[in-house]
């Protein structure tokens, strides 16, 4: 469900009414229309238009809002369909203070403001993914992009509304798998199709929305499959890994990266009743994904120098969601919101046709959202969020013990409009989080006696929130906030005691980590005007009790059998770093700045965007350095045009050099990159269309090594590719 | 069973993983472990699924002959040092048992003792390691349950987890682990080896290294026979195979100039060495005994002393060659 408008601004008045669920209650009582969130002004669809002269409509008082400057975003329509890639990553990495976490081409999760993994919390109509995503890098993201209708990014915490530990941010991919309306002439759908000329991506989507009374149905279809990602010269960086892992490269490829080729497909089908109170409805959805792992990767296979690795992850996750939003009859209580998921969830590592290991995560999640009101000066959301997972894992990689993650939280957001151009939001969280894993101790080789495992370990954590927004001028707005948010502990920091191939270490975790605390600060300013605007973000985050992976110096030998720990071993290919989980203070500052104009100069519309993102995270403790595998700063400019149904824009991006990658990693050299989008809208008949898109991306094919990317020095980023596509609404 | 899991599918690989212009002239040879009369025993590969015997082919030795010392039989495990991106190291030999050979969950440990000998090209004969230089090995560390520090595993902050060899003996932990076994007795393990000077810096002269170890156990706490692992280290594959041979196909010092430097010795320095005494070998010295416990004996061109006057240790008295030559013999 869209986010409830509590921002209370100005007031309009229409002859239609937004409500804070973002429906539009039509004469025959039916709902027709979805809001925006963030009060922006909207398209009316209304299936009451062809009627609006024989109805005898009741003036209603529409809230809007304060211009809000906060660092949120939203990636919709026409910009959401040319930029859906493969993974979720790539399909972000536009969206300044975003980047993309690869591991190769077939895995992408997002980065917000340098923070990723456990800490952005990634969710389907506001339930969590619940893939294995924050566990480990080399694990995809289970969504797909094409079947998105919006995909919103929280900069900084988003723990207070969301949870799931979302201290670094959150990314919520909604789509229309359970109507919330009626379709017009009860009937509507979108079908897509896009080839991609590297890495020879074919994919295609089909969605469906039928209605009738108060019955309505969705179904989609969706399917991805690329062969191997071209890239210019050499996929191993073969000096930066002697460099950072001592060992001596093996099995490098020119102009291509072996084993990167992807598949995947789903679909889903939904039901609702829509009535006058809202809706009730439920849906099942189905993925399956499979991707490659770069060949070369020390540790990460059991290769060797003359045959091709060939270590493929296959994931599959199964989803079922419940559901409803009701219109509340009271004024004070205006609307309920309800849902329920449960996600079933699997992944195969292959090594060479040989199943290595088997992960299951499976997940009931809830929440429930009241949204109270008190005349036109406060507006408010009271919430309670429930999870309960089961992870496990079998095999050669089961670092993390089979464990039961149960959470409970209770939220609570208030807005005050303590004038018609501020207005004053502020929140508290508070959760409580038990990881019982369900065995009572482990063996390691190389360690005697079994390791005790604790029966249950519970962690507390409360968030707190204030943020103004002060409408200074006309269009222009000021944002300034302070949030306290806690992340509990995830169990893989608390019980991991294994060898972690991905990240190429033995990871052990710590049973007595403290949750950590972000206290976050942030200057917002945006200005919206026909002829430019601005919008810019500027934060400062002290991370009390960060946890990361530490050196222990010690090595875990894979090539004995058993294998065991030793103080040093000859051919590093064999062993694996030891690393611990650890608490460490650090802080982290950037921004995020885009300056467009608009110069009304001719009939080409043309406008200019100058933007630029950064980002720099630093341990307190001076001897632990810089927080590793962060972004560059980026900047650049984009020019385009609009004339008639054409639309273009050449985009120019200027990376630096990440010259502060963290202990124990590589610097990444700067790049400069040059995409072209051009579009065609065909308006047919009605509400038919079609967009007709073309993107030449990276065309002067530079070398880019990925700084966030665990897998820089092993895979760069494709090379110079030309796709072409068209999205039909119907 | 993980475990068991995770080593079918590297170990295979080990070999294969060394760099590649190793692949010339690789030994990699396994130790096979198992258990006779109640205590470890070493030997070469007998069976050949999963045990290697790689590299005899260079070593110049007749067909199907396999390096033992000529002097004592102990067999010689070969080895070379490759250079891995500065450090001069190598983990092999293996230590193999099959399954049924040990118990399960035995851990098998080594224990070292000698000195470090050396075969040089220009001296052409063994001898102790020239000064300064080491080989050090990292074995498995002994750890036990520990979770005072947070963690689901506190790795401890100072243990000994290296044996030196140097000339003048061994320094570090003279004991450690090779490996455990599995459920039904399989082991697979190898140990890391540095060649490396006193100070840390990778590398040493070139030349043929040797060392020697046994192997126990708690379960067999009888030390197995003496075995020697030798490493080549930069000699050409002439010099190499004349390392070997002046271990193999001739004693490594010659017992009638030993016979004639203990008769000297009995005859010139009798209140070390009383009366006379029989030659004999043992330990890889060959060697005479007397009746004030003094013991004497030549290893790698030197003389060792012990017992009586020399105290309980060994103690090196001065070089064989050099010493026959300043007496006039």
């Amino acid at each position: 469900m869209v986010k409830p408008v509590f921002l209370l601004g100005p007031t309009l008045f229409l002859s239609f009414t937004v409500f804070s669920g973002g429906a539009v209650q039509a004469q025959d009582g039916t709902f027709v229309q979805t809001t925006d969130e963030s009060g922006d002004i909207l398209e009316a669809t209304t299936g009451i238009t062809h009627e609006m002269d024989a109805i005898q409509m009741e003036t209603i008082v529409i809230k809007a809002s304060v211009l809000p400057a906060d660092s949120s975003s939203k990636l919709a329509e026409r910009e959401l369909q040319l930029r859906a890639a493969g993974t979720l990553g790539k399909t972000l990495e536009r969206e300044l203070g975003v980047s993309n976490l690869s591991y190769g081409p077939g895995v992408g999760q997002p980065i917000i403001r340098g923070m990723s993994g456990p800490r952005v919390r990634v969710m389907q109509n506001e339930i969590g993914v619940h893939d294995l995503s924050a566990i480990s890098p080399d694990h995809g993201v289970a969504a797909e992009a094409m079947l998105a209708d919006r995909i919103t990014v929280y900069r900084g915490p988003a723990i207070l509304r969301y949870g799931g530990n979302a201290i670094g941010g959150a990314v919520d991919i909604k789509h229309q798998r359970i109507p919330d309306k009626i379709p017009q002439n009860g009937f509507a759908g979108r079908m897509e199709f896009r080839f991609d000329h590297n890495p020879s991506e074919k994919a295609g989507m089909i969605a469906l929305d039928m209605g009738k009374n108060m019955l309505a149905i969705h179904l989609d279809y969706f399917h991805r499959a690329a062969n191997n990602t071209h890239i210019p010269g050499l996929a191993l960086d073969e000096e930066a890994i002697r460099q950072q892992f001592q060992v001596e490269p093996a099995m490098n490829s020119r102009g291509v990266i072996q084993n990167s080729d992807t598949r995947s497909q789903g679909g889903s089908a939904g039901i609702s009743l829509v009535g006058d109170a809202g809706y009730i409805g439920g849906s099942y959805h189905e993925m399956m994904r499979e991707y490659g792992i770069p060949p070369g990767v020390p540790g990460h296979s059991h290769g060797d120098n003359t045959e091709q690795e060939a270590v493929r992850v296959n994931l599959a996750q199964r989803r079922f969601e419940l559901e409803g939003f009701w219109l509340a009859p009271w004024s004070i209580l205006p609307t309920v919101q309800a849902k329920l998921g449960y996600i079933d969830y699997e992944q195969d590592d292959v090594d060479r046709g040989v199943r290595y290991t088997h992960k299951k995560n499976k997940v009931w999640e809830s929440r429930l959202e009241l949204n109270h009101q008190q005349g036109a000066w406060l507006d408010g959301f009271i919430g309670l969020q429930w999870q309960d997972r089961n992870f496990s894992a079998t095999g050669v990689e089961t670092f993390v013990p089979p464990s039961e993650i149960d959470s409970l939280g209770v939220f609570l957001t208030e807005t005050l409009m303590l004038h018609d151009r501020i207005s004053l939001e502020f929140g508290a969280r508070l959760d409580y989080q038990t990881v019982a894993p369900k065995i009572s101790e482990v063996k390691i080789a190389g360690i005697p006696d079994p390791l005790p495992l604790p029966e249950r370990i519970r962690h507390n954590p409360y968030s707190l929130a204030v943020s103004l927004n002060y409408e200074i001028f006309p269009r222009t707005a000021l944002y300034l906030s302070w949030q306290q948010a806690q992340r509990a502990p995830d169990v893989q920091e608390l019980l991991s005691s294994g060898p972690h191939l991905a990240t190429r270490s033995f990871e052990l975790g710590r049973t007595d980590l403290k949750t950590e605390q972000s206290n976050h600060h942030e200057l917002g300013l945006r200005f919206t005007h026909e002829l430019a605007s601005l919008h810019v973000n500027g934060y400062y985050n002290r991370v009390k009790n960060f946890i990361y992976l530490q050196n222990q110096g010690f090595f875990f030998n894979l090539g004995t059998t058993p294998p065991r720990f030793q103080l040093a071993c000859a051919n590093l290919s064999n062993c694996l770093p030891v690393f611990a989980y650890q608490g460490d203070n650090a802080t982290f500052w950037g921004y995020e700045a885009e300056l467009s104009f608009y110069p009304k100069l001719s009939a080409f519309k043309p406008h200019l965007t100058l933007f630029s993102d950064y980002v720099r995270g630093r341990f307190n403790d001076s001897d632990l350095g810089d927080v590793p595998r962060l972004p560059p700063l980026r900047f650049g400019a984009e020019i385009g045009i609009k004339l008639a149904q054409w639309q273009g824009a050449l985009r120019y991006t200027h990376a630096l050099e990440q010259n502060r990658p963290g202990l124990f990693e590589t610097a990444t050299p700067g790049y400069d990159r040059l995409d072209l989008d051009v579009t065609y809208d065909w308006k047919l008949s009605g509400r038919r269309k079609i967009l007709l898109f073309s993107k030449a991306s990276n065309m002067t094919d530079s070398v880019i090594r990925n700084s966030a990317s665990f897998l820089r020095n092993f895979a760069p980023e494709p090379g110079f590719s030309f796709e072409v596509g068209f999205r039909t609404d119907f | 069973m993980l475990l068991n899991v995770l080593s079918r599918i590297c170990v295979p690989f080990i070999f294969l993983l060394l760099p590649l212009h190793a692949f010339a002239e690789t030994f990699h040879q396994d130790i096979e472990v198992r258990v006779i009369n109640g205590r470890l025993h070493t030997d070469f590969c007998t069976r050949d699924h999963g045990c290697s015997l790689v590299g005899t082919d260079f070593l110049g030795l007749p067909d199907g002959q396999l390096p033992n010392d000529y002097l004592t039989g102990i067999p010689i495990y070969v080895s070379q040092f490759f250079n891995f991106l500065g450090v001069i190291a190598i983990d092999s030999p293996g230590f193999a048992a099959f399954e049924g050979d040990l118990t399960p969950q035995e851990h098998v440990r080594y224990l070292v003792a000698g000195h470090l000998s050396y075969w040089g090209p220009e001296k052409q004969r063994w001898s102790l390691a020239p000064h300064g230089t080491q080989i050090r090995l990292a074995g498995g560390l002994d750890l036990k349950v520990d979770q005072s520090c947070g963690l689901v595993f506190c790795l401890p902050e100072a243990i000994e987890g290296f044996t030196i060899f140097r000339r003048q003996g061994i320094s570090g932990a003279p004991s450690l682990i090779v490996g455990e076994t599995f459920d039904n007795g399989f082991l697979h393990s190898h140990l890391d080896w540095f060649l490396e000077s006193d100070q840390g810096v990778p590398g040493g002269p070139a030349g043929a290294y040797l060392v020697e170890m046994r192997l126990f156990s708690e379960l067999h706490p009888i030390p197995s026979e003496t075995l020697y692992i030798l490493f080549n280290h930069g000699l050409s594959p002439a010099d190499f195979q004349q390392a070997i041979a002046s271990r193999v196909l001739q004693p490594s010092i010659d017992p009638a100039r030993a016979d004639t430097l203990f008769n000297w010795a009995e005859a010139n320095l009798s209140n070390f060495f009383p009366h006379p005494s029989s030659s004999f070998v043992a330990l890889g010295y060959y060697a005479r005994c007397y009746v004030n416990g003094v013991c004497v004996g030549v290893k790698d061109d030197h003389i060792f002393a012990t017992g009586g006057e020399f105290g309980e240790g060994i103690v090196e008295v001065g070089e064989f060659t050099a010493f026959l030559a300043e007496v006039g013999l």
